[in-house]
């Protein structure tokens, strides 16, 4: 129990020293704890036995954590979570240490890197465990989609009995994982009614991953998701436990209906609509009580930076979307290429190792389509790779709209010097930038305020 | 006269498109298009039975280790249709797991041998590290030395035979096989890189150079007008300064 102790002291005195030189410390306490406490994560496990909630996958992690949060407190939870997206081994501990109060019962829920699932599953005894979907992303780290399905379907054989495992139907890498003898529940979706067109999407997965024929789809949402079945096996999407009807895009936000329950999310982008699903499943396995599970799907929030609204000096809005792989991007590129009011587009592109420093995906990404959008009037690049995004854009056949701006926030500035009243400003940004342009957004938000 | 026409055979995109290679052909049609050169492209794939004599130009990417597997049989039944194809001047252009079937075999980390068509004389060997990171190369493009910059994710290690020229030396990161400072390989009319990128976005001389080759099957003197590569040479150079400290054309 020492070790415990010391350990904890020392994350604890690391995080006060780094918040004095104006750092937030989402990892470098955990490092510090773990080197002094190598089985720290035991401890908490025994401490939050019953009450943690895993959210892995390759999008929507940090969406889906948030929902699932937002449903904890709305029940009256005390919830600790690394909602700040630092889901490697080191951020985890780090959150768990800031925020477990032995005094208190708390619920946890946690984002965990796919990489990093199988380290923890054992040690920290989920209840739940979320898999959102599977896309190609950021393989600099983990060389193909396959390693890391195959990574986290070995983590799920690892978790003990009475943990749940909650499943996308609707991706056939993830229902593929579905652990034999476990509890598992699937959320997907069953109807929509608008216009989908996907032609050309980056699909992983169009192999069955138990007999190796091609997957034969009824239909398919986006990438790989769908209504799908082998024709070689048995393998087919399983009859979702929790499925979405008539999902509807409306401007700037989603309605769906689920279990005769009106859902109602506050971006316009569809893949919401599956980190919808799959809180509103854990939530329900975690026991929250259905009259708030159906208040809080009246104003599903998606959180910081994942297509939201923000609005600058009073009257401009402006729309800031994580981009970091092509499915993902695609889908922001989609609600772009459909806006109905007039817009401006900044791309900002990073290549730093939270990234992926291969930037090679933006080729996969549908830009093309942005050059029908007849009410865009003005692309700017910025970010480490503003060139690269640039040259993409040319290809795509928007050069005439594309200028270079070195510097993120000097992009952002003087793209909102010359926004046209009445203009909607796009921001989409790699993970490193992101943050940044939103703390700068939200400051110019507040300065409009308090003049 | 009637206008000059370009045709492109892309293999296999459904199953070889793991590292937006695909944005290659992009390239080669938009720069095509940009000089008033039609621009026709093909995909080719799984059982597909085609004349590749066709084509100026046979492009493939990289895949996962499932898709190579299925390509690589396809590729033997198409081999001899291959082989005619360079013997009339067609070019070859392939990246990472397709570069590794034009050569003898790929004997995998697990033991197999995965057999390729041999149209170069090259072997592959798979490394259980992976090779990734930027790479900045030296290339000789018809007595000019370029560099050549992109990105490489692999396992497998290459190794020439004496007689196939490495397409480019290592300036900065691992190359065929992380030991002999080679970066890929080009035979005549056919290339082979681990350069992802896509490579040719980055490397302007270089798509202009296998479109100049691909063109010469076409018209005995290929023209093609200088274009506006500002944007291009500056993502370039953004690699080269920061991978190899030289700048350098």
């Amino acid at each position: 129990m020492w070790k415990v102790r010391t350990a904890i002291l020392a994350a604890k005195i690391t995080k006060w020293g780094l918040s004095i030189m104006g750092r937030k410390g989402t990892t470098l306490p955990g490092a510090i704890a773990l080197r002094i406490c190598p089985n720290l994560l035991d401890f908490y496990g025994n401490q939050l036995s019953g009450r943690i909630a895993f959210v892995t996958g390759t999008n929507g992690k940090t969406t889906t954590s948030n929902l699932l949060t937002a449903f904890l407190r709305a029940d009256g939870r005390d919830v600790i979570s690394n909602s700040l997206g630092a889901n490697l081994i080191q951020g985890i501990v780090a959150a768990l240490i800031e925020g477990v109060s032995l005094q208190k019962k708390q619920s946890v829920v946690l984002e965990v890197d796919e990489a990093t699932i199988g380290k923890v599953v054992g040690p920290l005894k989920p209840t739940v465990i979320v898999v959102t979907n599977f896309f190609r992303d950021q393989m600099d780290r983990y060389g193909e989609v396959d390693t890391v399905v195959n990574m986290v379907g070995q983590a799920l054989q690892l978790a003990a009995g009475d943990t749940t495992v909650v499943l996308n139907a609707d991706d056939p890498l993830v229902a593929s994982i579905a652990p034999a003898g476990k509890n598992v529940r699937y959320f997907g979706i069953q109807s929509i009614t608008m216009q989908m067109d996907d032609q050309g999407e980056v699909r992983d997965g169009k192999f069955c991953r138990k007999c190796g024929s091609s997957l034969q789809y009824r239909y398919y949402h986006y990438g790989q998701l769908g209504v799908y079945e082998c024709p070689g096996c048995d393998f087919r999407r399983p009859i979702p436990d929790q499925a979405a009807e008539h999902v509807q895009l409306c401007d700037d936000r989603i309605e769906f209906q689920l279990d005769g329950e009106r859902g109602v999310l506050n971006s316009p982008a569809f893949y919401n609509v599956y980190n919808a699903l799959a809180a509103i499943t854990a939530a329900k396995l975690l026991g929250v009580k259905p009259n708030v599970i159906r208040q809080e799907m009246q104003n599903l929030n998606t959180g910081l930076g994942r297509m939201e609204k923000i609005v600058v000096n009073g009257h401009q809005q402006v729309m800031l979307a994580l981009v970091k792989n092509p499915t993902g991007c695609n889908q922001v590129l989609k609600v772009v290429s459909q806006f109905s009011k007039p817009l401006d587009l900044i791309l900002i592109l990073n290549d730093r190792y939270a990234d992926g420093t291969d930037v090679s995906w933006i080729w996969d990404t549908h830009l093309e389509r942005l050059s029908e959008q007849k009410k865009l009037r003005r692309i700017v690049t910025a970010g480490t790779r503003a060139y690269d995004m640039a040259v993409r854009c040319k290809y795509a056949g928007l050069e005439a709209l594309t200028t270079v701006q070195e510097g993120d926030l000097e992009a952002v500035d003087r793209a909102l010097e010359q926004l046209p009243e009445d203009h909607t400003l796009f921001i989409m940004s790699t993970y490193t930038s992101l943050y940044a342009v939103r703390d700068h957004l939200l400051r110019k938000g507040r300065e409009s305020v308090e003049a | 006269m009637s206008r000059l026409k370009l045709k492109i055979g892309y293999l296999y995109p459904d199953l070889l498109e793991v590292y937006s290679d695909r944005g290659n052909v992009t390239v080669l049609q938009k720069r095509s298009e940009w000089r008033g050169i039609e621009c026709q492209v093909d995909r080719i794939t799984i059982g597909d039975q085609r004349d590749l004599s066709d084509y100026d130009l046979l492009f493939s990417g990289g895949g996962e280790d499932r898709e190579q597997l299925l390509v690589a049989e396809d590729l033997l039944r198409k081999r001899e249709s291959l082989f005619q194809a360079v013997a009339s001047g067609t070019v070859v252009f392939t990246i990472c797991g397709s570069y590794q079937l034009l050569g003898h075999y790929f004997e995998t980390i697990g033991g197999k041998k995965i057999e390729g068509v041999g149209l170069l004389d090259l072997y592959t060997i798979g490394g259980s590290k992976r090779l990734v990171g930027n790479s900045v190369c030296e290339t000789e493009l018809v007595g000019k030395v370029h560099t050549l910059v992109g990105y490489e994710n692999h396992s497998g290690r290459t190794y020439l035979g004496d007689s196939t020229p490495a397409l480019a030396s290592v300036v900065a990161g691992q190359g065929n096989n992380g030991g002999d400072g080679k970066e890929g390989a080009a035979k005549g009319s056919v290339f082979g890189t681990y350069l992802h990128g896509p490579i040719l976005s980055k490397n302007p001389f270089f798509a202009d150079h296998l479109l100049q080759l691909a063109l010469a099957r076409r018209t005995d003197k290929p023209v093609l007008p200088l274009l506006d590569d500002t944007w291009e040479m500056a993502a370039h150079t953004h690699i080269v300064q920061q991978y190899s400290g030289v700048s350098r054309r």
